[in-house]
């Protein structure tokens, strides 16, 4: 890697509330986001944030990513404009299934019927916000749609092809017929709770939110004299080629997708310090996740505080991973773990790691902080970041 | 039968349309032309589809140009009586 990607600027709706700032807060603090079995976005008011014509124009998915991004953008310090000639700035968002849960109940066309629709509306919204004239696309793969976005992202700065980037994930899918087609799945928890990696998990908890991150070239950052909130080291991904929703059993292209983030950052398993689980809570996933995990990072596992906040936020789908990456980001920097709240019994059968029930400080690696969070999508889509504060 | 459609309703569902797609209220006067509001096209189209799936009426989007408030109000009244 010879150009290092700079984190210049957060921001995140989610069901512990807006602002990254509250997520973190309230995630070490034990809060939570789940509420009759279903995490949604109440503190979210539209009207609080957005024009008449903003909310018109946009579905919730890409409501809650022009709020994450503004607050992302304010953090970074572009309110006055683009740092870069806006051919030079590109926008990535992620989401797994777009405008469409929410236009499709609708049922009656409106000539908005399909460009609210379109899963790359959040990403094509944000582009006429800031005037970025560099390409916006929209990932699709599942539940990792925002951490792809985020390897796009960093590969694009890392290239060349873009001085920054706006990058994240969003998703609105709380809608009967999403909900219906998980439980018939098996993958939602029958009892309304999202508890990973315990004895008795029995499926993941839908949410909803976003998260946005600012990318930029490290120069370019420190040339303008941005505060720099960390780095984007290394993205690996890969396909399990297995099955429409379950994961292998033995974990085998997860771990593939592990050991070529930590290649793409030149680290070692012991060069880390925490992990962000994908952890959703149901029996496969945590299974083949923690087999995968095994796989790709030997030994070093057991001692490296492992947890999933999506016991607290309720799965975000395609906005998962870019919120997951900000937790993480923030869990290296304040040197604290959020925990995987309510993990009072640890599955005996995952063997032996370290789970974090409360939060709980960190220690810095022999490489500094560096953190590895985990998306893995239905689909068989596996990308991993790995992540590091100053 | 429905009871006939007045001007003063469909105003008002005009207005409000209008208003929702984010123009300031107080430019909605009822010898704003069409023209001079804050509207693109897709705004316009919107307006168009409610008016239909409201009153069945089809306004030719040209004829929307050169129309105010009220004016197009009278037209679709004028139109659902056909």
């Amino acid at each position: 890697m010879t150009v290092a990607v700079a984190v210049t600027g957060v921001g995140a709706v989610t069901p512990l509330g807006v602002g990254a700032a509250r997520l973190v807060s309230r995630l070490v603090a034990g809060g939570t986001g789940i509420d009759g079995g279903e995490a949604r976005c109440t503190d979210f008011d539209a009207r609080d944030h957005l024009t008449a014509r903003d909310r018109k124009r946009n579905a919730r998915f890409a409501q809650f990513a022009l709020v994450a991004a503004d607050e992302a953008v304010r953090q970074a310090g572009w309110d006055d404009g683009l740092p870069y000639p806006a051919e030079d700035v590109r926008c990535v968002i992620g989401s797994g299934l777009g405008g469409g849960p929410e236009i499709l109940a609708a049922r009656t066309a409106s000539p908005l019927t399909v460009p609210l629709m379109m899963p790359n509306s959040a990403a094509a919204s944000l582009s006429r916000r800031y005037g970025i004239r560099g390409e916006s696309s929209a990932p699709s793969g599942a539940c990792a749609a925002g951490a792809q976005a985020i390897g796009l992202a960093a590969g694009a700065i890392r290239r060349g092809e873009a001085r920054a980037v706006l990058a994240g994930g969003a998703e609105a899918a709380c809608v009967p017929l999403v909900r219906e087609s998980f439980a018939q799945a098996g993958a939602l928890s029958p009892t309304g709770r999202c508890a990973p990696f315990s004895a008795d998990r029995d499926g993941f908890v839908m949410g909803e939110g976003a998260g946005v991150l600012v990318l930029e070239d490290a120069a370019g950052a420190r040339a303008r004299g941005a505060r720099v909130l960390g780095h984007v080291r290394g993205y690996g991904a890969g396909s399990d080629a297995h099955h429409v929703t379950a994961p292998p059993p033995d974990g085998a292209p997860a771990a593939h997708a592990v050991s070529l983030a930590l290649a793409d950052a030149g680290a070692a398993p012991e060069d880390l310090c925490y992990l962000n689980a994908h952890g959703t809570g149901t029996p496969l996933n945590d299974a083949s996740e923690v087999r995968s995990l095994e796989l790709a990072l030997g030994q070093a596992l057991p001692s490296v505080p492992l947890s999933s906040t999506k016991a607290a936020t309720g799965h975000l789908f395609g906005a998962g991973g870019a919120v997951e990456a900000i937790v993480t980001l923030a869990a290296l920097r304040d040197r604290l773990a959020p925990p995987t709240l309510g993990l009072a019994a640890p599955d005996p059968d995952l063997g032996r790691l370290a789970h974090v029930p409360a939060a709980r400080a960190l220690s810095a690696g022999p490489g500094g902080w560096l953190g590895l969070s985990n998306s893995l999508g239905f689909g068989g889509h596996n990308s991993v970041l790995v992540l590091e504060a100053p | 039968m429905s009871a006939p459609v007045t001007v003063e309703a469909v105003r008002d569902l005009i207005r409000t349309e209008l208003v929702d797609s984010g123009v300031e209220e107080e430019t909605l006067t009822s010898d704003a032309r069409f023209d001079d509001l804050d509207i693109d096209s897709l705004d316009a189209a919107e307006l168009m589809s409610t008016l239909k799936r409201e009153y069945g009426v089809t306004i030719p989007r040209p004829e929307l140009a050169e129309v105010t408030v009220d004016q197009l109000a009278r037209r679709v009244v004028e139109a659902a009586a056909r």
